[in-house]
């Protein structure tokens, strides 16, 4: 009893009190960054898993029907008037059946849908399996698409963002091989897994499934797309879940809607709108034919600049160049 | 407590690591074409051995100015095949349609490019003057101010 009040004990010095407040601060400014980069790994968990049900989804068709949905069931090829895409095809087994009766897939186009004022709003809702987490874009995107017969600009109706592609090839985007013909253009072109009416299944992914692209993303806008340099201020818009028009009057008839090509880098400046990109620093997600999920960074080894197939992401983009890759 | 401070310090030290980005190289130059400055043309520099490639834009005069990443100019060390096309695949307005009719650039500096340049560590000043009667040639580049045969591929 005795010895715990002696008189020798005693508190701290100024100095050792504030050493342990500056180790404190060090340690909790080292904790701060943390806490953002855990955020956004969060939603990068949230993205791959996003691709991860858009792939199980595409599975679910393929065993269904056969092969994958089409990129655009093109019903009309002018004005504008919209055309189904290949997300809305597989909404039943995304678990969004209602939506998909609702806005009535089966039946109609989306020109028809969108004649409608409540399919409209149910298609302007959208749902967040197809916006990456991390994509700070508008909800609604300023790509529009015209109602069935209705193909002035001021019957414009605007969707949801979403922010997934398919993939449509390693090079240049084109409605159909026949299209890219008769631009005097074949190699590295329709390539991919989605075109205009499509019907691409597992036997024509001769590459192997798990060496080839199937969604990819987009994202609606970022500041590297910005006017760095002259010329290349154009954004990536982001993509549609329903659809798109697959008109001749619109950029990438379309297509660029809802498909995405090798035509810039991944995260490049040059072409973002038909090609793939995201907010994630240093590449992007992919899910591949097989239902893995990868980040590919964006320092790929990419040759964008010939029609040959003679990098890594355009031999992924292409499913049959014969020329599987190993690691990437 | 001085120990106490270098190990603090060390434990900041360790918790910085860097981008992960190839050694880059600044790349600036002017395109010409028949000795008049190309603007709005896009220079595509791709690396020989694989990788990402490096942008630039010509402005007014015909200067660019290659960019690896946003943020990030240059471009990979090393030797390149470079692109320069004036064609524009995307409409900037969204309703009217892509041309690529306004290609002004013989097709041997693009799709079937021959044209060859070496990237340096630090800055380096890369000159095309291109010449409109260009079949597939392999043309003069001039790096650095000197004269250099690009070599064919």
């Amino acid at each position: 009893m005795r010895n715990r009040l002696s008189p020798r004990q005693r508190g701290f010095t100024l100095i050792e009190l504030l050493v342990v407040i500056a180790i404190i601060a060090v340690l909790i400014s080292l904790l701060l960054p943390a806490v953002q980069q855990a955020r956004e790994a969060a939603r990068r968990s949230q993205c791959k898993n996003n691709l991860k049900q858009i792939g199980l989804g595409l599975h679910n068709y393929s065993e269904s029907f056969g092969s994958f949905p089409p990129g655009m069931v093109e019903v009309f090829s002018s004005g504008d008037q919209g055309n189904w895409g290949w997300a809305a095809m597989i909404l039943p087994q995304m678990d969004q059946s209602a939506l998909y009766n609702q806005i009535n897939v089966a039946g109609y186009s989306l020109g028809d849908a969108l004649l409608d004022a409540t399919k409209i709003a149910a298609m302007r809702n959208g749902f967040p399996v197809f916006k990456c987490p991390s994509d700070t874009g508008p909800d609604i995107t300023d790509r529009d698409i015209n109602p069935k017969g209705m193909t002035s600009a001021a019957q414009n109706v605007y969707l949801c963002r979403a922010n997934y592609a398919g993939n449509a090839g390693s090079w240049r985007m084109y409605k159909t091989k026949a299209d890219a013909a008769a631009a005097g253009r074949d190699i590295g072109c329709v390539n991919g897994i989605f075109w205009a009416n499509s019907k691409c299944s597992f036997k024509d992914v001769t590459d192997g499934s798990s060496n080839t692209i199937l969604v990819g993303e987009r994202c609606y806008s970022q500041a590297q797309f910005g006017p760095d340099s002259v010329g290349t201020s154009t954004q990536p818009h982001g993509a549609h879940i329903f659809g798109g028009a697959t008109s001749v009057s619109n950029t990438y008839y379309g297509m660029a809607d809802v498909t995405g090509v090798g035509e810039s880098f991944i995260n490049g400046a040059a072409y973002p709108r038909n090609s793939f990109n995201s907010l994630h620093v240093g590449g992007a997600h992919f899910v591949m034919v097989d239902g893995a999920v990868r980040f590919i960074s964006d320092n790929i080894d990419h040759n964008k600049s010939t029609a040959a197939i003679d990098s890594a992401y355009e031999r992924l983009l292409g499913r049959d160049d014969g020329q599987p890759v190993g690691e990437f | 407590m001085r120990f106490a401070c270098v190990s603090v310090l060390l434990f900041v030290s360790v918790g910085c690591w860097g981008t992960g980005s190839p050694p880059l190289g600044a790349v600036t130059g002017i395109v010409t074409l028949d000795g008049k400055p190309v603007s709005g043309a896009r220079v595509t520099f791709q690396p020989r051995d694989g990788g990402r490639g490096s942008v630039g834009m010509t402005d007014a005069e015909g200067k660019y100015k290659l960019n690896y990443r946003q943020g990030e100019p240059g471009a990979v060390v090393g030797l390149h095949s470079v692109s320069i096309t004036t064609a524009e695949r995307e409409s900037r307005d969204k309703d009217s349609k892509p041309s690529e009719s306004r290609e002004s650039i013989p097709n041997s500096y693009n799709e079937q490019t021959t044209l060859t340049a070496e990237v340096e560590p630090g800055g380096t000043e890369i000159d095309f003057p291109l010449d409109s009667k260009a079949k597939s040639m392999a043309p003069v580049v001039s790096f650095s101010g000197k004269s250099v045969k690009a070599s064919e591929h």
